[in-house]
């Protein structure tokens, strides 16, 4: 059966030792940097892409994608231990994670956090596998302008995840776009915005602008607010759940792993979106909704089960079709054409051990956060009570590093600066960067398959909607956009993200 | 919004800053590219797009945002608090990183990070010298064993002013 063949082929790639190494040194490095506090999977991924250039692409994307899911999950260890989300995907596991943490239950909460998101693991590495291979046959059929609207629905998606006003959201997309145009342009071999700079001739450096508006911006608000204090710690307590825990577990972790995966296919959910909905799915099925907000099992259980089925159905998308979901995935496609792979349908066919030894990777490293994260809980426990005006010069430290290293110039590490300063004023404006991060990697492409779709057209935009399928994204683009707009929907925005604070 | 907004001033129209300046920042842009595109890059024809063409779509919507966000900032019914800047925390840190860009070629990577933390470390308010030198000296030989050794990073360990 073709299934078998390829998770076999895919064992034997994920099970050479130095993709085990790898794997096992992503996961722990986005463990540890998931627990510092605001530095969430994308600062995380662009500080450390650097230590994966050396390495054969199939190695430096399995580690990749380990630090994107131990980031994660470091970033729920916080949400539970001290209230802080360490990235917008674990905001919801605070709430009861918090709770059962003052009842000095926060074992227990790590131990739902940790099963549920490696049943989730498991479930959605499966799902990938069964549906990829379809999935890319459907992408090989598509044409120039079913690629521009597909693109055209995530980037309004990526809107309503944006938790401001949409008018700057969607700002930000454009400003975004524009951005990612700098360069020259493949048709003409004309420079667009390059100030007359030579190094701006291959366009502005994605890692450079993620670290500045991710990592630097974020050290600056940090300083801001806490001044380099240490939060305060809930006690840890017994890890091992209860049968009776466990019992309540079963069917919010189904639940979740279920909406989740569901969630993260689509092109701009991401595994923020899909924790909130689980969360709020759970509450009014769970024979114990009275207990949701004073330390629920079940509401740890769900949502991690959920950001986790999410960030791993998220790379279907990213994997069949070349098009990133979210702004990490973005980062991703980022990494992959760094390694000269391009990303797209063609991924699966011309480099199967890659394809399939990254997907078994995925729930390899699922497991190895449990047993990381269980036994070693007071390691990271530790690591919390470091004070933060410590971490943060290292952390400037590595950002520079890793920028310097992308392009062996120093130009980068200046554009690091001016990123990072327009990345904390344009915040304090409340305008976000996910949004901006998904426009300027979609920029180009976006542009490419539109010239491309009027060339086949004879310049005839209708070409969008006599295409059934390009009609069909396009309609989904436009009901979304309608529905985020509409102002009972944007007050249960409001109210959610409120929520989360 | 997650912003703390202020309550209204009876009798008195406030504008809303931060849309205010948002919007003003996108028209910026949205000019500034515009006007880059109409001088320098051709917009061909619809079923042969030059390489103008989309940034000028760009602007164009871009534009549009902006101006609704400012026009809409001048009719706001309430104005927000505002934060006061941290700028020690964005001097500092942003001088850091210059000292790193300006040493590393110099001085090499060993120097150029312990400087660079050094220098970075005293956006902390309460940061002391002696520690803060102990600090970024860890840091600096941290980061010259996982780079350089570690993941075999193309840096000089000691620059040119040492021969390397």
């Amino acid at each position: 059966m073709d299934l078998i063949t390829n998770l076999s082929l895919g064992l034997t790639e994920a099970f050479l030792p130095i993709n085990l190494f790898f794997c096992f040194v992503g996961v722990l490095l986005g463990t540890v940097i998931g627990i510092l506090p605001g530095i969430g999977p994308l600062a995380t991924i662009s500080m450390l892409l650097p230590l994966t250039f050396g390495m054969e692409p199939t190695t430096s994307l399995i580690m990749l994608a380990g630090i994107y899911y131990g980031s994660q999950y470091g970033g729920s260890t916080t949400a539970i231990l001290v209230n802080l989300p360490g990235e917008a995907a674990s905001t919801v596991t605070t709430i009861d994670g918090y709770q059962m943490a003052l009842k000095g239950r926060a074992g227990v909460a790590l131990a739902a956090a940790g099963i549920g998101s490696f049943v989730a693991g498991c479930a959605a590495t499966v799902l990938i596998a069964l549906v990829a291979k379809p999935l890319t046959s459907v992408a090989l059929s598509f044409g120039p302008p079913e690629y521009f609207s597909l693109m055209v629905i995530g980037l309004v998606s990526s809107i309503a995840l944006a938790s401001g006003s949409l008018l700057k959201a969607l700002g930000m997309i454009v400003f975004g776009l524009l951005l990612g145009l700098t360069g020259i342009d493949i048709y003409t071999n004309k420079q667009r915005f390059t100030f007359g700079s030579i190094e701006l001739l291959d366009g502005l450096s994605f890692v450079a602008i993620a670290v500045g508006v991710f990592g630097i911006a974020e050290i600056i608000r940090n300083l801001q607010s806490t001044d380099g204090v240490p939060p305060r710690l809930a006690q840890v307590g017994r890890i091992w759940p209860r049968l009776d825990d466990l019992r309540r577990m079963i069917a919010p972790t189904l639940r979740g792993t279920a909406i989740g995966s569901a969630i993260g296919v689509l092109p701009g959910g991401g595994a923020m979106l899909a924790s909130f909905i689980a969360y709020n799915v759970e509450k009014p099925v769970s024979p114990n909704s009275a207990e949701f907000g004073h330390g629920a099992v079940e509401g740890v259980a769900a949502p991690e089960a959920a950001n986790n089925a999410a960030a791993q159905t998220s790379f279907i998308p990213t994997l069949t079709l070349g098009i990133p979901g979210s702004a990490t995935m973005a980062m991703m496609i980022g990494a992959m054409t760094i390694q000269g792979v391009t990303p797209g349908p063609n991924v699966i066919t011309s480099n199967p051990a890659l394809f399939w030894g990254l997907i078994v990777s995925m729930w390899l490293g699922n497991a190895m956060l449990i047993i990381l994260n269980l036994p070693l809980i007071g390691v990271w426990v530790s690591l919390l009570k470091v004070p933060y005006r410590v971490l943060f010069p290292a952390i400037i430290a590595f950002c520079c590093i890793g920028v310097y290293s992308v392009s062996n110039s120093v130009f980068g590490v200046y554009l690091v600066i001016g990123a990072g300063m327009l990345g904390y004023f344009l915040s304090r404006l409340d305008c976000e960067w996910a949004p901006f991060v998904l426009g300027f990697v979609l920029g180009p492409m976006l542009e490419h398959q539109l010239r491309r779709s009027m060339l086949i057209s004879g310049g005839d935009p209708s070409v969008f909607v006599t295409r059934p399928i390009s009609a069909v994204l396009l309609l989904m683009a436009l009901g979304l956009l309608i529905l985020v707009s509409l102002p009972t929907t944007n007050k249960k925005r409001a109210e959610v993200f409120t929520d989360e604070v | 919004m997650t912003q703390p907004l202020s309550t209204p001033i009876p009798g008195r129209r406030s504008v809303h800053v931060k849309d205010l300046l948002s919007g003003g920042f996108f028209c910026g842009v949205a000019i500034l590219y515009g006007s880059i595109s109409l001088r320098d890059l051709p917009v061909g024809q619809i079923f042969n797009m030059g390489p103008g063409f989309f940034p000028l779509v760009l602007c164009g919507l871009l534009m549009l945002i902006g101006g609704t966000l400012v026009l809409r900032s001048l009719f706001a019914q309430q104005s927000e608090a505002f934060e006061p800047v941290p700028w020690r925390a964005i001097a500092l840190v942003s001088l850091g990183i210059v000292v790193f860009a300006l040493l590393l070629d110099p001085l090499g990577l060993l120097l150029a990070v312990f400087f660079a933390t050094l220098v970075s470390s005293f956006a902390a308010r309460k940061a002391r010298l002696l520690p803060s030198i102990l600090a970024a000296a860890a840091i600096a030989v941290f980061c010259v064993g996982v780079f350089v050794l570690g993941a075999q990073m193309q840096a000089p360990v000691f620059g040119s002013v040492f021969g390397g």
